[in-house]
């Protein structure tokens, strides 16, 4: 297995110079590919890769043209058009159609909790902003849930919102939510799961925890050696202006 | 693109990451207009820009489940992956040569060409204070994907001049604009 020897990248004016290129646009294809392989491994990198990217922003200031309809009619094609296999019979039996309403009706309920559970901090709070994000893994290749953070500028408040999907329902998301700091990797506990998502308003105490985490992750009880189920990396998602 | 919108492109992008369909058409009904508008301006052809823009949007769905850990700049990096897919789409195209000769004309009107080189005042400021090669090689490659050695072919110039021209362009464009 190929091995990354991160010492040449301590060269700052190495990291300067491939950033600045990538951003660019002037790097092959197979140095780019490797740039992008190193911004994953690399913090400083991908904080070059960043500031470049900030600085020549405003040179996408383009004309909006609206794409032809075409492009996202082959868009839901490649990608959303359910695949039929031979196996699949075209009639459909009383019980397949009585489990696909069930199926839809709990669907219908679980979309409607959600915008319900989405709606309570716009409600409450005026123009929340999304200020931190955690995609949370556990034993699937896909994320089971996020973790956004909201703060609300007038307010001064802050909130916490669990968005999963329909893999996996709100009362299986259980546990204790620790943050992991930036310095010593020190595991601090920021709640109980469940208190969270019923109360969704955080501490300024949980707020700083959560702010200068570099990871999030959730236990299975509030000791912090017993078994982790999810983790997910925090990011700032701050002011894109 | 405004902070608001940029604000909900985040959060789209999370949903993308949980495989939410209607949060992957909001995110393409929000972002598509300018992404369709910068391919414009880098392929100058609709077919063209229609096949990369569907390119895009294919590679964000797919790989949507990696990328809210490694983005921080959504807008930025929407930009980053259209450039990067149409760069790779130019130098796939034979018609390149033709397209290098189109533009060679453009070349030297580069700075009087103000509403399709349209920056930020900032950026626009330290544009101005960059040498004329400068200015060609970056905007070129910015918007138009040449590599270095396409860009000694459109000015004539020795590859060491281009690539000298390049680094101590951006150099400058850093330090002006800190």
């Amino acid at each position: 297995m190929y091995v990354l020897n991160t010492k040449r990248y301590d060269n700052p004016k190495l990291l300067e110079h491939l950033a600045s290129h990538y951003v660019l646009g002037c790097l092959t294809t197979l140095v780019r590919n490797r740039v992008e392989k190193l911004a994953k491994e690399l913090p400083q990198l991908r904080e070059q890769i960043n500031m470049w990217q900030i600085r020549f922003e405003s040179m996408h200031k383009t004309k909006a043209i609206t794409p032809p309809v075409m492009v996202w009619q082959s868009l839901q094609h490649t990608l959303f058009k359910p695949k039929q296999t031979l196996s699949q019979s075209p009639k459909k039996t009383i019980a397949e159609l009585f489990n696909r309403s069930i199926w839809k009706l709990s669907s219908g309920l679980m979309a409607l909790m959600l915008i319900i559970l989405i709606s309570i901090p716009s409600v409450e709070h005026q123009n929340p902003i999304l200020g931190y994000t955690a995609s949370m893994f556990g034993s699937e290749v896909n994320p089971e849930f996020v973790i956004n953070i909201y703060k609300d500028e007038q307010a001064e408040n802050t909130f916490i919102k669990f968005l999963s999907n329909q893999r996996i329902k709100d009362s299986e998301i259980m546990g204790t939510l620790w943050a992991k700091g930036f310095e010593n990797d020190e595991l601090i506990e920021v709640g109980n799961i469940k208190a969270l998502m019923q109360n969704h308003i955080l501490t300024k105490a949980q707020w700083v925890l959560i702010k200068n985490s570099k990871e999030l992750i959730v236990t299975e009880n509030s000791d912090q050696t017993s078994r982790q189920l999810f983790e997910g990396i925090c990011v700032q998602l701050g002011d894109w202006g | 693109m405004i902070t608001k919108d940029k604000q909900l492109m985040g959060y789209l992008l999370g949903r993308c990451a949980l495989k939410d369909q209607k949060a992957f058409e909001q995110l393409y009904k929000l972002t598509s207009p300018k992404l369709y508008g910068l391919l414009f301006k880098m392929l100058k052809n609709e077919a063209d820009s229609c096949e990369v823009l569907q390119s895009v949007f294919e590679k964000i769905w797919k790989n949507s489940n990696t990328l809210t850990n490694e983005i921080e700049y959504p807008w930025a990096w929407l930009c980053q992956i259209t450039r990067n897919t149409a760069i790779d789409y130019i130098r796939c195209q034979t018609r390149f040569n033709t397209h290098i000769q189109q533009q060679t004309t453009n070349a030297t009107d580069i700075k009087d060409d103000k509403n399709y080189f349209a920056y930020e005042p900032k950026l626009d400021d330290c544009m101005t204070q960059l040498n004329s090669q400068q200015q060609v090689a970056i905007t070129h490659i910015y918007h138009f994907g040449y590599s270095q050695s396409e860009i000694a072919k459109l000015l004539d110039a020795p590859l060491g001049s281009v690539k000298s021209w390049i680094k101590r362009g951006l150099q400058a464009l850093k330090l002006c604009m800190s």
